[in-house]
């Protein structure tokens, strides 16, 4: 099992800060690596 | 006028503030620092208030990595494949430039770190309005300094931004957006 993505949440309207992981559904909908991904080739 | 250059003893006033200090260009919109986080999610920093905004940002990857950006609306991650991007950088002591490019993605790059760090200056234009949103970035780093635009060919207005590492380095560092005020 991958280690969990722990990304942190700032809104600028109500000057809020929270760190927590990310949800499955957010975890499926991250980038996949393709063959253009931005690697520096 | 824009510029008024104030005189020894000359009383600054209300209106003095609202028409000098207030057409000052770039405006504070807001800001984190952060630590260790796989990513950094700034919402409800574009609004109605201005139409372009300059994103600065310091960071620091535990590990060689890009660096992504995905532009947010109403605190979700785009998903679209709407995105197309292309990007000039340099390795230090080799001539000439090298290219990338990104087709029908839903991110675009934001810079490639690693623990000595990078700083970007990305430009957004009219990530509020309801047409298509563009990027410009201009980047330095310890191995691959660059330059890169992007198109995001959809009519969404987007409020938020998030910033993150392509893989599982983690990133560490401070990212501030500003609103660039028309007059």
């Amino acid at each position: 099992m991958s280690d969990p993505r722990i990304e942190i949440f700032y809104n600028a309207e109500t000057g809020e800060t929270i760190t927590r992981e990310l949800t499955p559904e957010e975890i499926a909908a991250l980038p996949e690596a393709t063959n253009d991904t931005p690697e520096p080739q | 006028m824009a510029i008024k250059t104030f005189t020894t003893g000359e009383v600054l006033t209300a209106s003095d503030t609202n028409t000098y200090l207030a057409n000052s260009g770039l405006v504070y919109v807001g800001s984190i620092t952060f630590t260790g986080q796989t990513g950094a999610n700034l919402d409800s920093v574009f609004t109605g208030t201005y139409r372009n905004y300059l994103i600065v940002a310091d960071l620091t990857t535990s590990a060689a990595e890009t660096v992504i950006y995905q532009l947010r609306a109403g605190g979700v991650t785009n998903t679209g494949l709407n995105v197309q991007a292309v990007q000039q950088y340099f390795q230090w002591g080799t001539a000439g430039a090298f290219y990338n490019q990104l087709t029908n993605q839903n991110y675009a790059y934001f810079g490639y770190g690693n623990t000595n760090g990078f700083g970007s200056a990305m430009w957004v234009y009219g990530p509020q309005l309801a047409k298509y949103t563009y990027t410009q970035l201009q980047g330095s780093a310890i191995t691959f300094p660059s330059n890169s635009v992007a198109k995001h060919e959809v009519n969404t207005q987007y409020d938020g931004i998030r910033i993150a590492s392509f893989g599982t380095s983690t990133i560490t560092g401070s990212v501030t957006v500003y609103g660039h005020r028309i007059v």
